[in-house]
């Protein structure tokens, strides 16, 4: 799980500030250092002052002032090298974190269509916060708890060997615990997780779906299923308590009194024979006392560390992930029309064309209609006359360029989209119409009059600037579908792609926008897909499309005349009986 | 106050294990406070050279001893401690989510879903840390000071006690002090974080949209930013943690200084042994713990009293639709309505005013309008969603409030405008109302809803997982997801909240064949499609709130009204 390459990933942000780690980290050793001599001194004073009643004045101030400065050296030490690691870590993350984002928004559409939000924005937050725990906890306590626990051992190795031999056994055996709880805990704390998200699932599937639950009559079942969800990680969780009790905390420290059993021991038989110093066991014991400490910090950041070995391979795989081109065409459109040389267009891993040898082209000002069933690949084509998604075959030109060259700044002015289900913004209803661009009052309010969005807008008790999405007015399918309309008209584009973009709109609004729309007949190129017929009746030509394909195509009347069509059969289809 | 009252109550129940908690703590405790004890005799028993080696054994041995009692007891306590306090954690979520299946829509509606699920996690789990670790911090930390005092004052000696233990009251109160700002800070890294992820979110989610627009440079900008603004709140929370560790260090410092110095004192007094001096060198680091669990525990209280309250206040929320009903079947599935007027709860205006309708059994009620005349309105009603005060619906000549809510609503299949999907298998998610049903059943009732042809192009078939973690499907086919869901289940009444709307016309030919096939239920279609409803047996126009016009499709047509006007309107760009 832990690999050179995700150890390459965390390391490289690191490398950008050597002078600052190395600072980090020779303030941590000198601050060990101190730590650790405190002990040492009092020993010092205990054996050489003390028992002896020595109290010539001047090397006891001396040690006292030695003392005092060790522990405010240390104090300080401590403070700082904790604060520029968390800096050095925090910077790491946030790079990545940024990395990530520009990686994730730079995707070629088709991987974000087929990856769940929800997935995603987990990459970029959640998972770099995996990382940044990592970091933190690594550097600021890991690093920090080994070292004392190593300085420890060096000083108790220093004072006594034989006494600092018994002491290290302390080091085998607390990794035999430590892996033990490891194996144990880990796949325990994952079930905990795992059923903590369940009950979330839960939880907010009763809160957007408690209507219907009551319709169906099932409140009671589905009550009864989260109350046996809520039992199982009630002992799944008491599963990782047991674990913790047994073998984290009190485990280190009934290791640790049987070492001191054993110091005691091997110090008493040692000064039978006479010659120990009182003192040594004493800073033994004060030493003994801290290393326990450090070992359960350790164990318990280990949950951490196989939670970010997780993350940081799902970012790595994120990160391998090609990113979408973009040409750098910025000749400006000269004439909006296109032309498909059979086009082929294939989704990414997909078994079968999405749309296959499509020859089309569409004049400027042209009005095209796009019909046939769901998934017969009218809205594909829409995305590849915006250069959404890449041809897979064949060409596609625009202006008489091939597409893919054109930069996407030259393209977007030019050409504006309606899809079926618009997105809002969580901004007022004037972000969302200007969407970054600039306009005056007077075009905006023409917009907003042709997509018959006044009568929304007059509602609002503050107009324009009311704020939409999650903490703002939630708008119904046909409002949003009138508000991207109104966007798109605002841009005065030379294309227009509507993609049944009036749906859900009323039957009275939809008659008004068709007439509004019908007033850029000749000036816009407009490609309409549309479910009913009527939409498209009074196009330049129509296209009928199955299974990818182009089956027929020609204006309304034309279709009609060809009683073995397709078109004419969708026209006459039977009445509802 | 909150808490308390969640608290208490839940205490007073699990009185005996609390209090078997609280004995093992105490053991623990004062098995802590023998060891150093201990180990402090045996040191100044070696000093003297009192000891033989079997002796020394022995004592070594009993140390041993003591500190597998306290291993034992150590595990015990957290299994009663914690399994407590995860239970009180059952308790709530359970009482949580019975709350939620008695609430109406209209809560749903007004509060934010975000907010709701946050009060079931986080608040939750903040009432069980108070139960858990809060009452840990606190009993644990006040045995521990009183023993390690007692310890220090009587075994050993008064007068180093009073001289070593200065600096603690200010190890305390730094502790407090670096808490809160802890506390404050980490809140504020919370809300950064959580900005950065619905922001996040909504370009993902939006990113045709930036992209057609030319907005993801701004859109990176824009993240760098709050990214910036999410570490550098997290550097301040590392920052006020780091503290802690100054604090400890001066602290203690000064109380080993004081300790060696009085300590020095004191022996030279003859009051005390060298190995007294260690075991209460060993003490001192024992009182970190209590001085560090008076903030923890302060803390832990302030969160969970918080998270108490507005547990609570949700716990109160009122419930306004009342299940007093007693009535269990209906003798007859026929449903007349007498609205006088009926306003939603916030609203000015009226949604429906003086309408009478009556759906005999058997029959179908076509229901069209324009947006917002109360189409919807009425079918929530006939739910008994929203409470109906002035005026009465009668199902087979009893007022709706006479049936037990479960029996009523039984008694209807409904297809709501915007379906909820549940993140389960399609199966499950068409069983709803009939969690038996066989699987035969529900591609019958697929195909019935036009969905056969979908179903064959799913990976897993009726077991394929459709929602978050599964295949998203559109809006058309999660409508005729629950158009089966509505045929599966047997109710006598089907209510079609504009089924048809975002379906293609051969389907929708194909689905009124299907309803027609109903027959035998009575069907309430509500549309803004004419062609949905043509072949009602009795077809409403709402207009405002206000019943227009009624009658059949032909009768309509001649009266030349509103109907006339919106069929000439819809067929002008419909082929009929």
């Amino acid at each position: 799980m832990i690999n050179r390459r995700l150890i390459a990933m965390m390391l490289r942000p690191l490398g950008r500030a050597p002078g600052r780690l190395a600072l980090a980290a020779g303030v941590l050793l000198v601050a060990t250092g101190m730590d650790v001599l405190g002990p040492w001194l009092i020993k010092h004073y205990i054996d050489g002052y003390l028992v002896p009643e020595d109290w010539r004045l001047a090397p006891l101030a001396l040690l006292a002032g030695l003392y005092v400065a060790s522990q405010l050296i240390a104090a300080l030490g401590r403070y700082l090298q904790t604060l520029w690691f968390a800096r050095i870590a925090l910077d790491a993350v946030h790079a990545l974190r940024q990395r990530v984002f520009r990686h994730v928004m730079r995707l070629p559409q088709h991987v974000i269509d087929a990856t769940p939000t929800g997935e995603m924005v987990a990459r970029v937050t959640n998972d770099t916060d995996d990382l940044r725990e990592l970091y933190v906890e690594f550097l600021a306590t890991v690093l920090q708890n080994l070292v004392l626990l190593v300085a420890i051992l060096l000083a108790m190795a220093l004072m006594d060997l034989q006494l600092a031999a018994i002491a290290a056994t302390l080091i085998p055996v607390a990794a035999v615990v430590i892996w033990g709880y490891q194996r144990a805990s880990g796949p325990a704390a994952m079930a905990v997780r795992r059923l903590r998200a369940d009950q979330n699932a839960r939880i907010n599937e009763a809160i957007g779906g408690m209507g219907v639950l009551q319709a169906f009559n099932q409140t009671e079942r589905f009550r009864e299923r989260y109350h046996r969800l809520n039992v199982a990680q009630y002992h799944a969780r008491l599963h990782t308590i047991r674990i913790s009790g047994l073998l984290l905390r009190s485990a280190l420290d009934l290791v640790g009194v049987i070492i001191l059993a054993a110091l005691l021991i091997a110090y008493g038989l040692d000064s039978l024979q006479g010659g120990a110093e009182i003192g040594v066991l004493y800073a033994f014991v004060t030493w003994l006392g801290r290393v326990s400490e450090p070992l359960i910090e350790i164990t318990q950041r280990f949950n951490i560390f196989q939670q970010a070995g997780v993350a940081g391979n799902r970012i790595l795989t994120l990160l391998d992930r090609p990113q979408a081109t973009s040409g750098d065409d910025h000749r400006p459109i000269a004439r909006a029309d296109y032309r498909l040389e059979q086009l082929v267009f294939r989704h990414q891993g997909a078994a079968a064309n999405t749309l296959d040898d499509i020859s089309l082209d569409i004049a400027e000002g042209h009005f095209l209609g796009l019909v046939g069933h769901t998934g017969s690949g009218k809205s594909t084509l829409l995305d590849l006359l915006c250069a959404l998604q890449p041809v897979s075959g064949g060409a596609l030109l625009f202006d008489g360029r091939r597409i893919e060259t054109l930069a996407p700044e030259v393209l977007n002015a030019a050409i504006a989209s309606v899809p079926q289900e618009p997105f809002v913004r969580s901004t007022t209803l004037r972000d969302n119409l200007l969407m970054g661009l600039e306009a005056s009052e007077a075009s905006i309010a023409r917009a907003i009059d042709e997509a018959q969005l006044r009568a929304l807008i007059d509602r609002l008790p503050d107009g324009l600037e009311t704020p939409l999405g999650e903490r703002g007015l939630t708008l119904s399918t046909g409002e949003r579908q009138l508000l991207a309309l109104a966007r798109a008209l605002l841009r005065r584009p030379r294309v227009l792609l509507l993609d049944e973009a009036t749906a859900s709109v009323d039957s009275l609004t939809e008659a008004r926008l068709n007439r509004a729309l019908s007033t850029l007949k000749g000036r816009v190129t407009m490609v309409v897909v549309a479910h009913r017929l009527s939409t498209v009746i009074d196009a330049d030509a129509i296209l009928v499309m199955q299974q990818g394909r182009i089956v027929e195509q020609g204006s309304h009347e034309a279709l009609l005349s060809r009683p073995d069509g397709v078109y004419y059969h969708l026209w006459h289809q039977p009445e509802a009986p | 106050m909150a808490l308390r009252q969640l608290l208490l109550d839940f205490i007073k129940r699990h009185r005996r294990r609390y209090l078997l908690a609280i004995a093992t703590l105490l053991g623990v405790g004062l098995l802590n406070m023998a060891l150093p004890w201990w180990a402090g005799r045996i040191i100044d028993a070696l000093d003297r050279g009192a000891l033989a080696a079997d002796q020394l054994w022995q004592r070594a041995m009993i140390l041993v001893a003591a500190a597998l009692a306290m291993y034992g007891l150590r595990y015990l306590w957290r299994m009663l401690l914690f399994g407590a306090s995860y239970q009180l954690g059952i308790n709530l979520r359970d009482r949580f989510y019975a709350k939620l299946t008695r609430l109406d829509p209209g809560f749903f509606q007004r509060r934010r879903s975000g907010d709701l699920l946050a009060r079931s996690t986080q608040d939750i789990d903040a009432v069980e840390v108070a139960a858990g670790e809060g009452v840990l911090s606190s009993i644990d930390g006040a045995l521990t000071l009183v023993l390690v005092l007692a310890m220090m004052v009587f075994v050993i000696d008064a007068p180093l006690a009073l001289i070593a233990l200065v600096p603690f009251p200010f190890m305390a109160w730094g502790f407090y002090q670096v808490a809160r700002r802890v506390q404050g800070h980490f809140g504020d890294s919370l809300t950064r974080f959580s900005e950065l992820n619905d922001r996040t979110q909504e370009a993902i989610a939006g990113l045709r949209l930036l992209r057609q627009h030319s907005l993801l440079e701004a859109e990176i900008a824009d993240f760098d930013r709050r990214a910036e603004a999410h570490a550098r709140a997290g550097y301040n929370v590392q920052r006020m943690e780091a503290r802690y560790d100054p604090v400890v260090f001066l602290a203690l410092g000064s109380a080993m200084l004081a300790t060696v110095a009085a300590g020095s004192w004191r022996y030279l007094e003859g009051a005390i042994t060298l190995g007294e001096l260690t075991s209460f060198t060993l003490y001192l680091v024992q009182l970190i713990w209590p001085m560090f669990a008076l903030g923890w525990c302060l803390n832990i209280l302030q969160r969970g009293e918080a998270a108490a309250r507005r547990l609570i206040a949700f716990f109160n929320e009122r419930e306004t639709i009342v299940d007093a009903g007693e009535r269990d079947t209906a003798e007859a599935i026929d449903l007349q309505l007498d609205i006088a007027d009926f306003t939603y709860p916030l609203a000015t205006a009226a949604a429906l005013r003086d309408l009478h309708l009556r759906l005999p059994p058997g029959e179908s009620l076509g229901v069209v309008g324009a947006t917002g005349s109360g189409k919807s309105t009425l079918i929530r009603l006939l739910l008994r969603q929203y409470p109906l005060e002035k005026g009465q619906i009668h199902l087979g000549g009893y007022p709706l409030d006479d049936y037990r809510l479960a029996a009523l609503r039984g008694m209807y299949a409904y297809v709501p405008q915007d379906p909820f999907l549940f993140a389960s298998s399609l199966g499950e998610n068409v069983a709803l109302g009939r969690p038996q049903a066989s699987a035969a059943a529900i591609v019958d009732a697929l195909e019935a809803a036009a969905f056969g042809t979908d179903l064959a192009q799913l990976p897993d078939g009726l077991a394929t997982r459709i929602g978050e973690r599964g295949v998203t499907l559109s809006g058309g086919q999660r409508q005729r997801v629950a158009l089966a869901r509505a045929l599966l289940s047997e109710a006598p009444i089907m209510l079609l909240d504009d089924t048809l709307s975002a379906v293609d016309q051969s389907t929708e030919r194909q689905l009124l064949e299907t309803l027609t096939r109903q027959r035998g239920r009575s069907r309430m279609i509500v549309s803004h499609r004419l062609s949905a409803v043509q072949q009602c047996d009795n077809i409403v126009v709402l207009d405002e709130g206000r019943a227009v016009e009624q009658g059949r499709h032909d009768a309509l047509l001649a009266r030349d009204g509103h109907y006339a006007r919106l069929w000439r309107q819809q067929s002008g760009e419909e082929p009929t």
